[in-house]
């Protein structure tokens, strides 16, 4: 009897699931801040059920004003999995830069025009990612410019979502 | 009959491996969070201004490097404790609290779905400790959430039509965010492989559910997921996701024995 209860109740639970999925149409942002501390503990679980283009962040950078800027090249791209990678895997901030990127774009869509978007805390980390990768390339100082663009299977930039300004990073003491 | 608390053990015994392994990749990344580095918690802040200053200078204190790898290296000898004697309720709040500040330092997530995971499975934990009839309820909440997290990503794809027609899995294996292997990217290239696939794939996570009904199909489905989890990780580089919801597969199989 109490497995026929039990069983039932599950039952019931994934029902509820479906009813519930046809009716939520989109997932519109929780606007409350406290709500949105507790978000990771109710979760959506959805994997891979948004089939849009690949969106990369580009950078180029040089060192000298004599110099010409290098192509655009990807950045944070995942690395290959190896049996190591199974226990610690450093492309995990590759991951985690990916998150970014998808927060950066619904950052972009819903930016009210108030304050410059340069100066939301989206854009700041976006900034942030790209001087980590390129101090692991240079030593010295450089200018740098960054890109979010949509890609085609081979990483090359299809169009532009977001390109910035030119920046200059120097040497630290 | 199963023992609602050895589950308990066995479950706390394999999050201990998974935590364990999280902190050192976050310890390896320290530089990251630094103030040199991406997630600077000089301009993180601005985000939590909205809390009650205690709290917030309690965030201060604790989220600025140093005191945050510090809160890694107790976050990893308390997961290598977890392993080691996963009796202690205390050693789950810590790993709870320092997960959940995991969570607030990069904006809702680090890794997406298996913080999330964590959370839940470190949570019930916690309060499965308390009480025997609570360990029962933990485990149920386990088992519903995971049970969950198949079923509605099989349900998200099966609505989308690219999923249906299979070229969502081309779309995705191919996708330059990720380095599958190539002969996976040339294989999804064949339609009818590439449908084959993406309708494997829509099946297991929909029937997911009828893990609980039959012990056979406990055995198969959890064998599945396993490989399942280890072809993600091939392909996407998920190997937290493989860890953590590995974790929680003991508790499915409790509950399977309850029906």
């Amino acid at each position: 009897m109490n497995s026929i209860i039990i069983l039932l109740c599950v039952l019931l639970y994934f029902v509820l699931i479906i009813v519930f999925s046809l009716f939520k149409k989109t997932s519109q942002g929780i606007n409350n801040p406290y709500l949105n501390l507790i978000k990771p503990l109710i979760p959506s679980w959805k994997f891979y059920d948004d089939f849009e283009e690949t969106r990369l962040l580009f950078y180029r950078a040089k060192t000298s004003d004599s110099e010409v800027f290098s192509e655009w090249a990807p950045l944070y791209q995942n690395s290959k999995a190896t049996f190591s990678t199974l226990f610690i895997n450093q492309g995990n901030l590759s991951l985690a830069a990916q998150s970014h990127m998808q927060q950066l774009l619904s950052d972009i869509e819903v930016h009210d025009e108030k304050t410059p978007f340069e100066e939301t805390l989206s854009y700041k980390i976006t900034q942030n990612l790209v001087i980590y990768a390129i101090r692991k390339k240079y030593t010295e100082s450089f200018t740098y410019q960054f890109k979010v663009a949509s890609v085609d299977v081979c990483a090359k930039p299809r169009e532009d979502i977001i390109i910035s300004p030119l920046y200059q990073e120097g040497v630290d003491a | 009959m199963l023992d609602a608390h050895e589950v308990l053990v066995t479950i706390a015994r394999l999050m201990g491996i998974a935590v364990m392994l999280q902190s050192l990749e976050f310890i390896k990344m320290k530089d990251s969070i630094s103030e040199k580095g991406i997630w600077r918690w000089s301009e993180l802040r601005v985000e939590f201004i909205f809390l009650p200053k205690p709290l917030m200078r309690f965030l201060d204190w604790i989220m600025v490097e140093k005191r945050f790898m510090e809160m890694m290296t107790i976050r990893f000898y308390t997961a290598i404790l977890a392993f080691v004697y996963p009796h202690f309720f205390i050693i789950f709040v810590i790993l709870f609290l320092t997960t959940f500040l995991i969570t607030l330092r990069w904006r809702g997530s680090f890794n997406g779905g298996s913080d999330y995971l964590t959370l839940i499975i470190l949570l019930c934990l916690c309060i499965g400790y308390l009480h025997p009839l609570l360990a029962k309820a933990a485990l149920w909440y386990i088992t519903l959430q995971v049970i969950s997290s198949y079923f509605l990503a099989g349900l998200y794809k099966v609505k989308e039509q690219k999923w249906r027609m299979g070229t969502a899995v081309y779309g995705f294996v191919s996708s330059p965010n990720y380095k599958t292997p190539k002969f996976l990217i040339e294989k999804s290239k064949d339609p009818a492989f590439a449908k084959y696939m993406a309708w494997s794939v829509i099946l297991f996570e929909l029937t997911f559910p009828l893990v609980l009904t039959l012990p056979s199909l406990t055995t198969l489905y959890l064998a599945a997921g396993v490989v399942f989890h280890l072809v993600n990780f091939i392909t996407f580089g998920l190997n937290r996701f493989f860890w953590v919801w590995c974790a929680s597969y003991p508790a499915i199989y409790y509950c399977s024995k309850l029906i």
